[in-house]
């Protein structure tokens, strides 16, 4: 069959950087072809290229066997291809009908009924429930992420490109969202499909292709014949160990204790409710939820940066309801927090400096005041040895480091104090497999050490692999605490969307 | 190339360009006003630089801006916009005249610390209304502090025009302050004084509390990116109100070396827009103790140069204020523009590359 897209020898370049080095890809009629990389490995840049938002420095595209010069996501729609970002572009005080439409019709007048009709026969003719007449503020991410597909598909397109779709999704809306997509096939949909989830890629796709340093270096056709670890190892380019191999241990005595903890957002409404959690001397406590769920205001609450409106929060013994983030700190505790660029680092400082935010003003780096030159050198040194962070000077700025030795900077001067108690908020969010390894090592060694641990994350397997106990938050309320060893994919989604199984309720 | 140094010869570059550009522009209006540039320009020049008392009079016109400017650059490096700088300069001089006129019998040495500290003092509380009210109350301090511009400019001329009016006198202006107060000249024909050696000291100990030690590390943490310094453990509030109150400290004492330095008397409007002229000095500085160093002294230049050349040509002095409009446009263009002109010259070559892991 002739491939709907196909596109030859791309390159593009930034500067001295080579995103795509003369790939070539092809997507057939009604298949769903998965674009599995780490981060920084060139797929979005290619997608961009795809869409028009780039245009390539070397190489042809062809769509449906006519070279096409794309150079703006306007003739890309003309031509038939949409893309659904991973953030999604609706208003959120439109309704569906409204964002659909928005930036289409070229006439003065806008009958709304009549475009309301179409959208609802679309609607039906791709089998994506939505109704057109509601907020999309009232929808669930589930549901606006339909109406993206949606939009996508009533402009014409015939070739749709999702761009980390199942990142926002509990376990049963990926499902939903997997449903739609072979129904779209069935139609003729072809799809291109990115991803770095290693499961979901198996699970959906027709066909895969492997991209690494800009480069394509796998084109896998038979996926019956594939296991994951084949996948990992093309995408990183080495053997990779999947799972984490972790000690059997006894936890000791309770370090955190949560009791009926509520926290108010910056806004002053209340987020968290009556939460309790108590996490043991040794252990890790994953704690599951989807995205905005109270997870960054449980964060601040056990932190010191949110006040705790009421409740009562102890770490190791000592009440802290009420003190100041410093007094945490002093306390015993280790934050890895959730926004790196935000919180963790002064991206306009330097490595070394970055180093030593919280301890500046301890012995020996300062005496009386000064700064210690020398001492700060020496354990800076130490510091970016120890925790494998690459710079190629430490008075550079942070700025300027990759994603990944950028939170090395955050996960060794944390890590580096010993904790009793470690908040890892997303820690691994957005690096590639081999930090995303290193950082779990730290954090199991941290274990190891008698470190209490609270990992948040909002993927799932992630949680499920450290884990030795996982809570699980929903509207700010805490749904249930699992042993790590009975939970299932299945039993931790039900509780994600809040629903409660009759036996832990 | 090490990384501060580029920085410094690149904000040092676009200076130089930024006054290329403004000279360019006044040379056209110049020309079009049938003056000769050239002329114009070397007696600018002349009234700047050359010969003692020229120099002189441009370093006593660029003390205040100089140690305003500091302050400015503090608050604005914490991410604390301090534009009162007016207002504190206004507050801070009251202070000094008024204890140095009314304080009598006290030896030289006490006389005028008791002052400076005086003005230091009535600056930084009149600074700390509007980092109050930011602080606790979230109010925009750009605001407050240039609105609290106009109630103490108002309030100290009220006072020299009421209770603190010499007896006598036909302008509204303060007493004479004690000899005790007045700080000492450093050669005869000049009003050049001591708050010379008052204010290098200033600046070393600025760069030395903002770089060398644990307090300068943290302004600079919450300046740069306060919520990472609060989350670990930074008391943001309370470097902020380190800043705006220092800062307003420091406007304060760019009025007391004026009157204590070579006024002498206080009269109504002593210094018109000082408060904001250390906006400019901070900003051409690029808000570094060694930058606002270099952009006072060229501002007093252009100052006491621009005088000279009025009487010389008849060219207005407030062509001033078109060279200083442009130059910060065109360095705070330069800046946002991020433009590495070092990179432009050697190529990018010298620059570091981003690290794979």
């Amino acid at each position: 069959m002739e491939p709907v897209l196909r596109v030859h020898n791309i390159t593009k370049r930034f500067g001295l950087n080579v995103a795509n080095d003369h790939i070539s890809f092809d997507l057939k009629p009604g298949e769903v072809h998965a674009l599995l990389g780490e981060n920084g490995a060139g797929k979005s840049t290619l997608m961009n290229v795809i869409y028009g938002v780039y245009g390539a420095d070397e190489g042809e595209i062809f769509v449906r066997g006519t070279q096409a010069a794309i150079s703006s996501p306007k003739e890309a729609i003309a031509l038939g291809i949409g893309m659904v970002h991973q953030h999604f572009m609706l208003i959120p005080a439109f309704t569906v009908a409204e964002n659909i439409i928005l930036g289409m019709k070229k006439e003065l007048r806008l009958d709304m009924r009549s475009v309301e009709a179409q959208i609802l026969e679309a609607s039906r003719k791709y089998d994506l429930q939505v109704d057109p007449h509601a907020l999309v503020s009232t929808l669930s991410v589930g549901q606006q992420q339909r109406v993206e597909i949606l939009k996508v598909l009533f402009r014409g397109a015939k070739i749709l490109i999702l761009d980390e779709p199942t990142a926002v999704l509990t376990p049963q809306e990926t499902e939903e969202l997997f449903k739609i997509l072979r129904h779209l096939k069935e139609g003729g949909v072809s799809v291109i499909f990115i991803s770095h989830k290693l499961n979901e890629v198996m699970s959906i796709s027709d066909r895969v292709s492997i991209l690494r340093r800009g480069k394509i270096t796998g084109c896998f056709e038979d996926l019956s014949e594939c296991t994951p670890q084949v996948l990992a190892s093309a995408m990183v380019g080495r053997q990779v160990s999947l799972g984490v191999e972790k000690s059997v241990k006894a936890p000791g005595a309770c370090v955190l204790s949560l009791e009926k903890l509520c926290v108010s957002d910056e806004g002053k409404h209340p987020v968290i409710r009556d939460f309790d959690l108590s996490i043991l001397a040794g252990e890790i406590v994953g704690l599951a939820g989807v995205d905005g769920n109270g997870q960054s205001e449980l964060i601040k609450g056990i932190t010191g940066l949110l006040p705790i409106t009421s409740g009562r929060l102890t770490l190791d013994g000592t009440d802290l309801t009420g003190k100041t983030p410093r007094d945490f700190i002093d306390a015993g505790l280790g934050h890895i927090p959730e926004d790196r660029h935000k919180q963790g680092l002064v991206l306009s400082m330097s490595v070394r400096e970055n180093l030593f935010l919280e301890t500046i003003q301890n012995k020996p780096y300062t005496k009386g005041h000064v700064l210690q030159k020398k001492a700060m050198d020496r354990k800076a040194a130490e510091l970016a040895q120890f925790y494998d962070i690459r710079a190629a000077s430490l008075e550079l700025d942070a700025a300027s480091l990759s994603g990944g030795n950028q939170q090395k900077i955050i996960v060794g001067r944390i890590l580096d104090q010993n904790p009793k108690l470690l908040i890892a908020a997303h820690p691994t969010r957005g690096l590639d497999i081999g930090a995303t390894e290193f950082v779990h090592q730290c954090i199991l060694q941290a274990r190891e050490r008698g470190c209490a641990v609270l990992l948040i994350s909002t993927e799932l397997d992630e949680i499920l692999e450290v884990s030795d106990r996982i809570a699980v938050i929903y509207e700010g309320r805490c749904m249930g605490v699992l042993d790590a060893a009975e939970a299932t994919r299945d039993s931790v989604g039900l509780l994600m969307a809040g629903v409660r199984e009759p036996q832990t309720a | 190339m090490n990384q501060r140094v580029r920085a410094a010869l690149n904000s040092i570059i676009s200076i130089v360009l930024a006054l290329l550009l403004a000279f360019l522009v006044i040379g056209i209006l110049l020309v079009w006003q049938n003056y000769n540039p050239a002329e114009t320009f070397l007696a600018l020049f002349q009234g700047a630089f050359i010969g003692k008392s020229n120099l002189s009079a441009s370093i006593v016109l660029a003390i205040p801006l100089v140690l305003g400017g500091l302050g400015i650059a503090l608050s604005f490096r914490c991410g604390i916009f301090n534009i009162g700088g007016e207002g504190q300069l206004y507050l801070g001089a009251f202070a000094a005249t008024w204890l140095g006129v009314n304080l009598t019998g006290l030896p030289f040495w006490l006389h005028i610390p008791v002052c400076l500290l005086g003005s230091a003092l009535f600056g930084g509380l009149w600074a700390l209304i509007p980092g109050y009210l930011k602080i606790r109350r979230g109010y925009n301090e750009v605001i407050t502090s240039v609105l609290l511009n106009y109630v103490g400019v108002y309030f100290v001329n009220y006072t020299l025009a009421s209770f603190f009016k010499a007896e006598g006198a036909l302008n509204h202006q303060s007493p004479k302050i004690q000899e005790s107060a007045m700080l000492s000249k450093l050669m005869t024909g000049s009003e050049l004084n001591t708050s010379l050696f008052l204010t290098l000291a200033i600046v070393a100990l600025f760069y030395f509390i903002f770089y060398k030690t644990d307090v300068g590390f943290k302004l600079r943490a919450v300046g740069a990116n306060g919520e990472a310094a609060r989350t670990s453990g930074v008391n943001t509030r309370k470097y902020l109100l380190i800043a705006i109150i220092t800062s307003g400290a420091l406007a304060g004492m760019a009025g007391s070396v004026q009157i204590l330095g070579y006024q002498h008397v206080m009269v109504q409007n002593f210094s018109p827009n000082t408060g904001y002229d250390i906006i400019s000095v901070a900003l051409m500085g690029n808000l570094h103790p060694i930058g606002v160093l270099l952009a006072g002294f060229l501002l007093g230049a252009l100052r006491s140069g621009a005088s000279v050349m009025q009487i010389m040509i008849g060219v207005p002095v407030t062509i001033l204020y078109i060279i200083q409009g442009i130059v910060i446009l065109s360095v705070l263009g330069f800046s946002y523009a991020k433009i590495d002109f070092i990179g432009l010259f050697i190529g990018r070559s010298g620059q570091p590359k981003k690290e794979a892991v």
